[in-house]
């Protein structure tokens, strides 16, 4: 009776020691169970089939694996990993993948045994039936066995259109019912296929179409083709690149950049880029060395868009013109420093820059350069003022003729030169002073006033002249007004006199 | 020999420079996209534009001197750190400077005034047609109005001057001659009456941003144009750089 008693309790401890068979169908898994068929579904004739058959072992205890074991018969199926009996056991927890393949055949019914120590038989059962076949044209590749089709890597903004064709190479008429496209960036079939008829050796064409709007590694998509029940499923891959731009070209409006100057600058490409392409065009300024010592930039060189070194672009795709913000053009400052200006392109999106687009202007040294300037008589003085820049920072030696009012002559046609010459000053220092410090780069404001004793207004006009390392100005018969006061109202009549320049 | 040059002091330039000096060259002031008054320094096609000194600028008019801005409600002086405000009848304003204050016309009431030290004297004075611009100079006041779609110049006393092409925009009458805009230009007609025309287009307004310097406003283009004689010159004004979100 205690024998008896220890047996039955040992009973289920040996049913657990049992393996657990599951059918690992894609995503999908099922129980097995000893003695019980399993539909594995339908295939295309001549199409191949994988399947999984998982061992478990839920016990706490190894399992070992019988001798010849695990064991499959069947016609055209094969297991392909593991050899059998190649491992001794499954570890407590673990399992054992048996991989089985259908290797397809005519259209019909398949059946095979599956045995794995204890548990079995269990049968499988496959159905091959009638279906088209597909084929791609270049520049797609496969299906092949893995049933991949490839439209390889193209340029961000192309398409790459393919032709499929479905052909009916068995022995009766097909219909299929729908094909359909899923997946980022890959469009549906043209023309639409619904209800297609495919007689026996009938064929049918459509075009999917791979159309990339961004570089990137696409996840792959995927092509359905439902035939009379069968469903047939096809991976679509491609990926897409950014095409190179060709070298910008930078042009100018110019052909004698110097500074003080506003230059429009246009960019093109010698040949469109197949997408909208944008970045930015950046300025930089080197002064000449002359001034390096003195300066190290000037705050005038820029982009007057935005005030700033730096202006966006954009090329629209098939089109070989740049714009900004727009416009055609974008206009810079050139500023008044002497030096070199460095334009360069930079792209952000689009097609990527294949060479490089540096441009440099070189902004010589020049003469003073004058803007305007005023001469005016006060009571006692003479004040001469000019407006202007020196890109040299070198300014300061001048020389003022004064000449009186009296009526021209031949010999004489401005006015008589007052004094023995011309008034020589140096104002080096203070200008060096001025530019060491300036906002404004080498654009000034000058005032010199000349102390006077006589009569102011008996001063006709002055010359000066404006010497720095490039040359010197000169400013004619800058002739002198009389500040005369205020603007008189009289009644609604306002009298005013001339402001002071010319 | 009347008139004695101290040759002596100006040789010695130290001693003349006393006197004088360096400076930065303020151009005038401009009215930027987000109708601020903004200081221009530099020379033309270097300009310099500083940060605002005025917000919400209707117009304004300025020399190396004086610039007098006009506001919803007030004329703004800004010759001075600290500004002088003067209330004034609402909106628009056409302003004229001269050496000792402006003249000034008010759209909204029709009325011209006079401002001068901070105070606001109106005129007696009335003209037939839209006034656009004003200028005072030696000769009194002229007056730039429109009537039945031409432009004339007239004095204050309503003597016609001269008048300009149909298709005449935006004017601005300054001591350098009269700045006009058509649909595809402006134009700065000399007191000779010789015209130097400028390819600018959708000019929409005219300020006096500084002596010898006209601002024009064309959708998101600022120009200057320079009208210095013999100087003559259209350029862009640089749009400030984007550090502040416009007024709202």
């Amino acid at each position: 009776m205690t024998r008896a008693v220890i047996l039955l309790l040992l009973a289920p401890l040996a049913v657990h020691a049992q393996l657990q068979l599951v059918l690992v169908n894609g995503a999908q898994k099922t129980q097995l169970t000893s003695g019980s068929t399993y539909e594995l579904g339908q295939v295309a004739a001549g199409a191949s089939y994988d399947f999984i058959v998982q061992a478990q072992n839920n016990t706490t205890a190894p399992i070992s694996i019988a001798s010849n074991n695990p064991a499959l018969s069947g016609t055209d199926f094969s297991i392909t990993s593991p050899p059998p009996s190649s491992q001794p056991n499954i570890a407590p927890g673990s399992f054992l993948n048996v991989y089985i393949h259908f290797a397809g055949g005519p259209p019909g019914s398949y059946s095979a045994s599956f045995q794995f120590n204890a548990v079995g038989p269990i049968y499988f059962v496959i159905a091959s039936v009638p279906a088209a076949t597909l084929t791609v044209a270049s520049p797609c590749t496969g299906p092949g066995s893995t049933n991949v089709i490839d439209f390889g890597n193209i340029a961000e903004g192309q398409t790459a259109p393919c032709t499929f064709v479905l052909l009916n190479q068995s022995s009766q008429a097909l219909t299929v019912s729908s094909v359909s496209v899923t997946g980022l960036g890959f469009l549906p079939p043209q023309p639409p296929v619904a209800a297609l008829l495919l007689p026996v050796g009938g064929s049918s064409s459509f075009v999917v179409t791979f159309a990339p709007n961004a570089a990137a590694m696409y996840p792959p998509g995927t092509l359905t083709i439902d035939t009379q029940g069968l469903t047939q499923s096809f991976t679509l891959a491609g990926t897409s690149y950014n095409p190179p731009l060709s070298t910008p070209m930078l042009q100018f409006d110019t052909s004698t950049p110097q500074s003080g100057q506003q230059i429009t600058l246009t960019m093109a490409v010698p040949t469109p880029p197949p997408v909208a392409t944008s970045g930015s065009v950046n300025l930089t300024f080197q002064p000449d060395p002359s001034v390096a010592v003195i300066a190290s930039g000037d705050p005038t060189v820029m982009f007057v868009a935005n005030g700033t070194l730096s202006v966006p672009f954009s090329i629209p795709a098939g089109s070989t013109q740049a714009t900004f913000a727009g416009q055609t053009g974008a206009v810079f400052q050139t500023g008044t420093t002497a030096g070199r200006i460095t334009l360069t392109v930079d792209v952000t999106s689009g097609a990527q820059l294949s060479g490089d687009a540096a441009t440099s202007l070189t902004l010589a040294s020049l003469p003073v350069q004058i803007e305007n300037a005023a001469a005016t008589a006060i009571a006692g003085a003479l004040n001469i003022q000019v407006w202007g820049f020196d890109n040299t920072y070198s300014a300061g030696a001048m020389s003022f003729t004064f000449y009186d009012n009296s009526v021209p002559t031949q010999q004489y046609p401005f006015g008589k030169p007052i004094g023995s010459g011309p008034v020589l000053a140096d104002f080096a220092s203070q200008f060096l002073t001025y530019f060491a410090t300036s906002t404004d780069a080498g654009a000034f404001a000058m005032l010199v006033t000349f102390p006077i004793t006589g009569n102011a207004a008996d001063v006709g006009s002055v010359n000066v002249q404006l010497t720095n390392s490039a040359g010197t100005a000169t400013i004619s018969q800058l002739v002198f007004l009389n500040d005369t006061g205020a603007c008189v109202l009289s009644g609604s009549v306002l009298s005013c006199p001339p402001l002071p320049t010319q | 020999m009347r008139l004695a040059i101290l040759l002596a002091a100006a040789c010695a330039s130290s001693y003349v420079w006393a006197q004088s000096g360096l400076n930065r060259p303020m151009l005038g002031q401009m009215i930027d996209r987000q109708q601020s008054l903004r200081p221009v320094y530099g020379v033309g096609g270097g300009f310099h534009v500083e940060a605002p000194i005025a917000e919400r600028v209707i117009s304004s008019a300025c020399s190396r001197t004086l610039c007098l801005a006009k506001t919803e409600s007030a004329l703004v002086s800004l010759n001075t750190a600290a500004g002088v405000v003067t209330p004034a009848p609402p909106g628009d304003a056409r302003i004229a400077l001269d050496t000792t204050g402006a003249t000034i016309y008010f759209p909204s009431t029709h009325q011209f005034g006079r401002w001068q030290n901070g105070t606001l004297t109106t005129l007696s004075l009335s003209v037939y047609g839209t006034v656009l611009a004003l200028d005072s100079n030696a000769s009194g006041l002229t007056i730039a109005v429109e009537r039945s779609g031409i432009v004339w110049i007239v004095s204050a006393n309503g003597s016609l001057l001269d008048s300009l092409p149909s298709g005449a925009g935006a004017v601005l009458l300054t001591a350098n001659g009269i700045v006009y805009a058509t649909s595809s230009a402006m134009i700065l007609r000399k007191s000779d009456g010789t015209e130097t025309t400028f390819p600018a287009s959708g000019v929409t307004a005219l300020f006096a941003l500084g002596d010898g310097y006209v601002e024009a406003r064309a959708g998101g283009i600022l120009y200057a144009l320079r009208t210095i004689p013999g100087r003559e010159q259209l350029f862009q004004l640089p749009q400030p750089r984007p550090d502040r979100e416009p007024d709202r």
